[in-house]
């Protein structure tokens, strides 16, 4: 029952936030890997005898119903949590492998956290428990990247698309009187402002996956840290975009604007995401877009008609994860340095651990391509051999980088320490992906094969370095196209805006305006009192006057 | 006992406040005692209206119409009573002030007078928002400019000019409602009460409702930051350096949105209603407007002001429209947002106070302020919309009354939120920017303990009515 795994890691959560002496912090990491591993073990078993059964918790009451956390398990929702519990388990494994964390106790604890509420968000069918789950994510999410600078444009730029998504479940909130989710479609159908809705929640999904044009504050974490970053993509915002589309596909599908502007951008995105991956030298920025271009795959699976989340999707996410991995043992073993033409292997020992990581990257990309081969028709032979291609080229061009000749070699570098060689998440990965593909997967092996022997010819081949040169794109490695584009189109103008208002409504129009024409008023009136209070037998005269002549005209209208 | 108990509420600031008004400073000039005596008066004060929560008998399904039994004041003039809604507004005031109270921690010399008018204001404010009838009503309205004007001219550090503007712009109001509040009576058998729960079902007919209606309107109005109105609260808002005053002039504004809440009809004349979506309007514009000036302003005070009176009036457009069941969730929001509003006012005025040692800007300044920091975020959160207050749900709700009125103004009103939560985020990323810290700035403080403690109080009582809004009543 997933209600009681809910329940064991919010406890197991919130028990690793406990505060402990430092010598215990590997202790609890262990045992929260351990525990945690059981539960995965414990989901599994579940998912296969069919366990089925719904917890319900009033959470509050409202004129349009009562607000439930609802956690049901269904096979559908076990298929959709499977990929982010592997992909937890997987992170504290490394969290326990490779010394990142000052306090490991705490990441796992945080991870666990976000997979609690990716748990609560896959089962929510009511808009509140939605768009709740969504905002708790994006909090735990911005202690995630912990960076300021990495987090500044990301908090924003997710606040503005959730703002977005509680602007449209409130509006069908109000319109339908009621806050359950399955009556999406009906509301489409009969409902109003079904443009209005698709294109913030088109504008909201689009910032939230990071695609071509708002993907700008995902570069941004490059400034985070790395083995934080690598789980961004798939325990953080841009997976919580992917549910957030599976749930909503069936609105959003119904819409001709919808199906036009999705594709283009999708596109858009794999085009950019590729070119991003080859020009880009950072790894950091590389592992986001690859990311980018993994999401726009798994969106473009996730919207046709046909679309039912299935284990070749979720081995798609969490060979993704795996993928990122890889980047993080690639960084670890150039000496932690992002620009990764700068620090090709200083020493035998290294570039061995390059060669191991290359493998492994090969084993990944098998798994994903056999995964991807399971689920192609969806997408037709157009996607299925752009994207197989594009992302082969790249990841292949990143090695080619890495190993690159000696000019490019960093003299400071070859001063560092050698890092140690850990065996043990290479063959774990290796393990769990031919679980994945033999187990899944057993007819697609000889694509599987076929692939891996397709990376390690296009690794040889080099052929990207062959038609262009460093030269020519160096100039690129800084350029931020995008964010210099939303400050000029959206913020300096608001800012602009506001000044010019402050300073024409209320200095300019009530200060020396309203304000001052009262006073002025005020004063013209009570001078031309003073005048008529002067004395004088000739004012006098004219006030018994006045009086007669409102005492006449009023006795005159009295009819009397 | 319930009778007693509402006039103890009211009635033990304005005793605590003479007590105030009698202890001695210091040696060192600080009225310490004084500040002692109000926090005590006040958390009594509080413990009291939880008793009267209790005795409401409150459950779920009944928040509306539960009612405390009618207290007659000796000689029959003044009447009070309490619902959930007055009871949470009252409470609500009561934590803001107490709040108001321990940011003074930093302020210098004697705050004998600040802290005397501050609980003279707090027994008027009990006395409008329990008032039973129209004239218990009107009277506490007026009077409720008292203690404020004492504290913005004489107290804050607002000059003449501003005190004399905040005076005009309140007489007026209270003008006009007299002027409404007479034809009502003169309408009405004088000699019976009007009670307010029924004020709203008063039949009006031809200009004479014209004329009733548009007092009502204007004298609340002019309470409320609504364009052009709002120049008396923002000229005050920007002179004042006392936190404690800045927490009672931003509490003034709920005044009109109460009345509008227990006054507005529920049939309005046709002219009327005819301006109301005109109304919607302006309200929606001085949001935007608000939201702007708060983007593009520098300064913090300036930010957590239109912040502030942003979410006044997304309130105001939910007692505007057509349907009554937002009144709980406006009472549950207002609850929690008062309390955000109250601990950034806090903690902004510790902010500014320590950034003015510093020759440039404030940025990064929560670097070396990490209780201040932390304090700071989690009430940003709360106060931006993130699910950890009942601001979250309460809001979503009264957004979605407001957009199925009009999705027009309710989509504008969800932007100008969205402009709000950006500059107030944009704000503390820039406070706690390591990258701007100069050196030099070793001689910021944090926040004490004791306010860190009272930050942290307040997060929680957030937190838990995220979970279960009376989660105090027992």
């Amino acid at each position: 029952m997933i209600a009681n795994i809910v329940i064991c890691l919010l406890a197991l959560g919130f028990l690793s936030l406990w505060k402990l002496r430092r010598r215990y912090d590997n202790a609890v990491a262990t045992v929260s890997l351990l525990l945690l591993g059981a539960l995965l073990f414990y989901f599994v078993r579940n998912w296969h005898a069919g366990v089925e059964n719904t917890f319900l918790l009033l959470w509050d009451s409202s004129a349009s119903g009562d607000i439930k956390i609802s956690i049901n398990s269904s096979p559908q929702i076990y298929n959709i949590i499977f990929p982010f519990f592997t992909i937890v388990v997987l992170a504290l494994f490394n969290n326990l492998l490779f010394r990142f964390e000052k306090q490991r106790k705490l990441f796992s604890a945080l991870i666990i956290l976000i997979l609690s509420s990716f748990i609560l968000l896959i089962s929510g069918d009511n808009f509140v428990q939605v768009v709740t789950f969504v905002f708790v994510i994006d909090i735990l999410s911005q202690v995630l990247v912990q960076d300021i600078y990495a987090g500044r444009r990301y908090g924003i730029y997710n606040l503005a698309a959730d703002m977005g998504l509680f602007l449209i479940f409130a509006l069908m909130r109000g319109k339908l009187d009621s806050l359950d989710m399955t009556s999406l479609v009906e509301y489409y159908n009969n409902g109003k402002y079904q443009n209005l809705i698709v294109i913030v929640m088109m504008l909201s999904l689009f910032i939230k996956f990071g695609f071509f044009i708002f993907h700008s504050y995902l570069l941004d974490l490059k400034s985070a840290k790395f083995h934080r970053l690598i789980l961004i993509p798939y325990m953080s915002t841009p997976a919580v975009a992917l549910i957030l589309f599976v749930k909503l596909k069936a609105y959003l599908v119904e819409s001709a604007l919808f199906c036009g502007v999705f594709n283009a951008v999708l596109v858009l995105t794999l085009i950019w995401g590729a070119a991003g991956a080859v020009v880009i030298k950072n790894l950091k920025e590389k592992a986001l877009y690859f990311s980018m271009m993994i999401m726009a795959l798994l969106a473009r699976l996730a919207a046709e008609k046909e679309f039912v989340w299935n284990v070749s999707f979720s081995l798609l996410l969490i060979c993704g994860f795996c993928f990122n991995c890889c980047l993080y043992y690639l960084h670890y073993y150039t000496n932690r340095n992002n620009t990764i033409v700068l620090s090709a292997g200083q020493n035998g020992k290294n570039l061995m651990s390059i060669y191991i990581v290359a493998g492994v990257l090969a084993c990944v990309m098998a798994a994903f391509y056999s995964a991807l081969l399971k689920v192609y028709p969806m997408v037709g032979y157009g996607w299925f051999w752009s994207f197989v291609l594009l992302f082969m080229l790249a990841a292949a061009n990143m090695f080619t980088q890495v190993l690159k000749d000696e000019r490019n070699k960093d003299e400071s570098l070859l001063s560092c320490k050698t890092l140690d060689y850990r065996p043990l998440p290479f063959l774990t990965l290796m393990l769990v992906l031919s679980v994945g593909v033999v187990y899944v997967h057993s007819t697609e092996i000889v694509f599987a094969i076929s692939s891996v022997l397709m990376f390690i010819f296009l690794l040889w081949l080099k052929p990207i370095e062959r038609l262009i040169k460093d030269d020519y794109y160096n100039n690129l490695q800084n350029a931020d196209f995008f964010s210099g584009f939303y400050d000029i189109i959206i913020a300096r103008p608001i800012k602009f805006i506001g000044r010019i208002l402050t300073l024409m409504v209320d200095f300019v129009f009530l200060e020396k305006t309203l304000v001052s024409t009262v006073m002025l008023s005020a004063a013209i009136v009570v001078r031309g009192f003073r005048q008529i209070s002067r004395e004088g037998a000739v004012r006098y005269v004219l006030f018994i006057l006045t009086a007669f002549l409102v005492l006449a005209f009023y006795f005159l209208r009295s009819k009397i | 006992m319930a009778e007693y108990l509402l006039l103890i509420v009211i009635l033990l600031p304005f005793i605590g406040g003479l007590f105030v008004a009698a202890s001695h400073n210091g040696d060192d000039g600080v009225s310490r005692n004084a500040a002692n005596v109000a926090v005590w008066v006040v958390c009594c004060n509080i413990l009291l209206i939880l008793k009267l929560f209790s005795l409401l008998g409150v459950d779920q399904n009944g928040l509306q119409t539960a009612y405390l039994p009618w207290v007659v004041a000796p000689g029959g003039l003044l009447s009070f009573c309490a619902d959930i809604l007055s009871l949470m507004i009252v409470l609500s005031i009561h934590i803001a002030v107490l709040i108001g109270v321990f940011s003074l921690r930093d302020s210098c010399g004697s705050q004998k007078g600040v802290l005397f008018f501050s609980q003279l204001f707090l027994c008027i404010t009990s006395g409008f928002f329990l008032a039973a009838d129209l004239f218990t009503f009107y009277v506490f309205f007026v009077l409720m400019i008292v203690p404020l004007f004492m504290q913005i001219g004489f107290c804050g550090g607002a000059g003449r000019k501003t005190a004399t503007r905040f005076f005009l712009y309140n007489a007026w109001g209270a003008f006009l409602l007299l002027m409404s509040v007479v034809a009502i009576y003169a309408l009405q058998d004088q000699k019976a009460t009007i009670y307010i729960e029924n004020i709203s079902e008063i039949k009006l007919s031809g200009n004479f409702a014209i004329f009733v209606w548009s007092g009502v309107f204007l004298a609340f109005v002019l309470r409320l930051p609504v364009w052009p109105f709002h120049y008396w609260i923002s000229s005050v808002n920007t002179v004042i350096k006392n936190p404690l005053v800045f927490t009672s002039v931003n509490l003034m504004p709920i005044s009109g949105l109460y009345g509008f809440i227990r006054f507005w009809p529920a049939v309005l004349p046709e002219e009327i209603a005819a301006l109301v979506p005109v109304f919607e309007v302006l309200c929606v514009m001085t949001m935007l407007y608000l939201a702007f000036s708060g983007y593009s302003s520098t300064g913090l005070r300036d930010k957590l002001f239109s912040y502030i009176f942003i979410y006044y009036l997304l309130y105001l457009l939910g007692v505007f429209s057509p349907t009554d069941v937002l009144k709980q969730n406006i009472a549950y929001s207002l609850f929690a947002f008062l309390l955000v509003a109250s601990g950034l006012i806090m903690i902004v005025f510790h902010i500014d106070k320590e950034s003015e040692k510093l020759q440039n800007s404030a940025n990064g300044i929560l670097c070396l302020q990490p209780k201040a920091a932390f304090s700071y975020a989690i009430l940003i959160l709360a106060g931006v919309g993130f699910p950890v207050s009942a601001l979250f749900w309460n809001n979503f709700v009264i957004v979605s009354e407001i957009l199925n009125t009009n999705v027009g103004i309710g989509s504008i009103a969800v932007f100008t939120m969205l402009l709000a939560a950006i500059f107030l985020l944009q704000n503390l990323y820039d406070l706690r920017d390591k990258s701007c810290m100069l050196p030099g700035q070793e001689k910021i403080y944090d926040i004490d303990n004791l306010r860190f403690v009272v930050s942290t109080i307040v997060m929680i009582v957030l937190f838990l009515s995220f979970i279960k809004p009376l989660w105090f009543v027992y």
